[in-house]
């Protein structure tokens, strides 16, 4: 504990100047990859010359080389090709004095612009509102947090409209609690936190209802009658056409049904009696509000068991 | 139930006073001091978090910084020597004072990691901790200076200072702010320790 102690009398017990340099620019936003010079510029009363002072960023001094002395207070340093930022806080660019003390410092923020974002899909479970989901365009390489704006509007109206709710499904969703009629959801993705050159918008379209189901609940399969070599399946869901899938209990491989339609019961024939098949469902919505556009397939149900009687 | 009488510069209670007295002053003692236990631990690592997240210097181990006064927050203000000579109830004063102060100045540095570092939610989550717990032993030095007959320091007028100009400022504010914290838990931890062998349970 005495040893802890210590540690006070190591505190240094001058005053210091509020602002003993100032570096421009301060805290900038830079895209990877482009220069940067920077001046530190010392308060006269410090009786510092600008040929006593150097520069670190995030620790490390940077070569004498890429300093120029602008004049009696002012150094500045070129940085080329920069790496993006190691911690999101910033690099730490310094300009210290002789001895090594920090006279200011600035916060270099390098990273990418956003790429626009993928796959929007939305879903609704009830027609009233919407649920919306997306994909980032950038994978990593960039620290520089972006914001993700959904809008959408009626298709026929043309006003735009700002979705609030965000994050109801994950990072990248956003809930929209209004009547579904004719709503074509669209993103923007907009890197801020800084303004500077990488604040830019950028927008991408879905298309008009591009609507999918949850997997159809409730698959039951039975079998048939005397038949020995066919199961039937039953399935709920309204306006939509199906498809079923199967596989022999020890095989990986699915046999696809495609030509269900939207029939709610399906036979399958040709099937061994006495073995263990599992089966599964999935549809696909259309002919909503008279659209003519096929969904999205759901995932598949849950797979049912049943067996043919021997 | 008998008064305690006490000697301001030494609290030593009189003969007088009665045991029950002495007991709950002694318990009061031995959970501030486990506090200050749990603090002095917490607030190393909240210093070690808090650095990693700024990047170096402020992480690497010969860190220098520019002093800075924080607005609120005395550097704790005597040396070494005049710390141990002061009385029981003036050190615990001046934890009064310290203890009023970090809450407000954790919570600004917070605010400040909120826009610097917005995904380090193991120091946000420690942030958030070490503001509590500062709460929680102002709260604790106020009940046991009562017990102990010491008068507290007045209510601070919250003074928090203007919010720093930019990034590394912030950061720099923040830094002084968690090293701060990490010494004033290391007075406190200590002053409590000279405490319970004062009043033993």
């Amino acid at each position: 504990m005495i040893t802890f102690l210590f540690l006070w009398l190591c505190l240094p017990l001058v005053e210091p100047l509020a602002y003993p340099a100032v570096i421009t620019p301060q805290d900038p936003t830079l895209v990877i990859g482009s220069s940067l010079t920077a001046t530190c510029s010392v308060n006269s009363d410090l009786h510092l010359k600008a040929g006593d002072l150097y520069w670190t960023l995030n620790g490390r001094r940077l070569p004498p080389e890429s300093y120029k002395v602008l004049n009696g207070t002012t150094l500045s340093v070129t940085l080329a090709n920069l790496n993006g930022s190691r911690q999101q806080s910033g690099d730490n660019l310094v300009c210290h004095s002789r001895d090594g003390s920090i006279l200011a410092g600035s916060c270099l923020y390098v990273g990418l612009p956003p790429e626009k974002p993928v796959n929007i899909t939305c879903w609704s479970k009830n027609m009233k509102d919407l649920t919306c989901k997306w994909a980032p365009g950038t994978e990593g390489e960039t620290y520089l947090h972006t914001n993700y704006t959904l809008k959408y509007k009626l298709r026929w109206y043309g006003r735009d409209n700002t979705c609030q709710e965000y994050r109801t499904a994950g990072q990248y969703s956003c809930h929209i609690p209004k009547d579904l009629a004719l709503l074509t959801p669209y993103g923007h993705a907009r890197s801020p936190l800084y303004p500077g050159p990488l604040m830019h918008l950028c927008s991408v379209t879905s298309s008009l209802l591009t609507v999918t189901t949850d997997p159809p609940a409730d698959v039951t399969v039975s079998r048939v009658g005397d038949l020995e070599d066919q199961l039937s399946g039953r399935r709920f869901l309204f306006q939509a056409k199906y498809q079923i899938q199967y596989r022999v209990e020890d095989s990986s491989e699915w046999k696809v049904v495609d030509d269900v339609g939207n029939q709610t019961s399906c036979r399958l024939a040709g099937l061994r009696p006495g073995t263990v098949y599992f089966v599964q469902v999935r549809c696909n919505p259309f002919g909503i509000y008279g659209s003519k556009k096929a969904g999205i397939w759901s995932d598949w149900s849950n797979p049912t068991a049943a067996s043919p009687p021997r | 139930m008998e008064v305690l009488r006490v000697d301001r510069a030494n609290l030593r209670p009189s003969a007088a006073a009665s045991s029950s007295a002495q007991q709950e002053v002694a318990t009061k003692i031995k959970q501030t001091h486990s506090l200050t236990v749990l603090l002095k631990r917490c607030s190393e690592q909240l210093l070690a978090e808090y650095v990693r997240h700024q990047g170096e210097p402020f992480s690497s181990a010969n860190f220098q910084p520019p002093a800075m006064t924080v607005p609120g927050l005395p550097s704790p203000p005597v040396s070494l020597e005049a710390w141990l000579a002061l009385s029981d109830g003036e050190r615990l004063w001046h934890l009064a004072v310290a203890y009023a102060a970090l809450p407000g100045l954790l919570g600004a540095v917070q605010q400040q990691q909120d826009d610097l570092n917005p995904l380090a939610s193991e120091l946000h989550r420690q942030l958030d901790a070490a503001a509590r717990q500062c709460r929680g032993l102002a709260v604790n030095l106020e009940g046991l200076m009562g017990a102990l007959g010491v008068p507290g320091p007045p209510s601070p007028a919250p003074n928090l200072g203007s919010p720093p100009p930019n990034a590394f400022l912030a950061k720099l504010r923040g830094y002084h702010v968690c090293r701060l914290h990490r010494d004033w838990a290391a007075r406190s931890h200590d002053a409590l320790v000279r405490l319970t062998t004062k009043y033993p349970l």
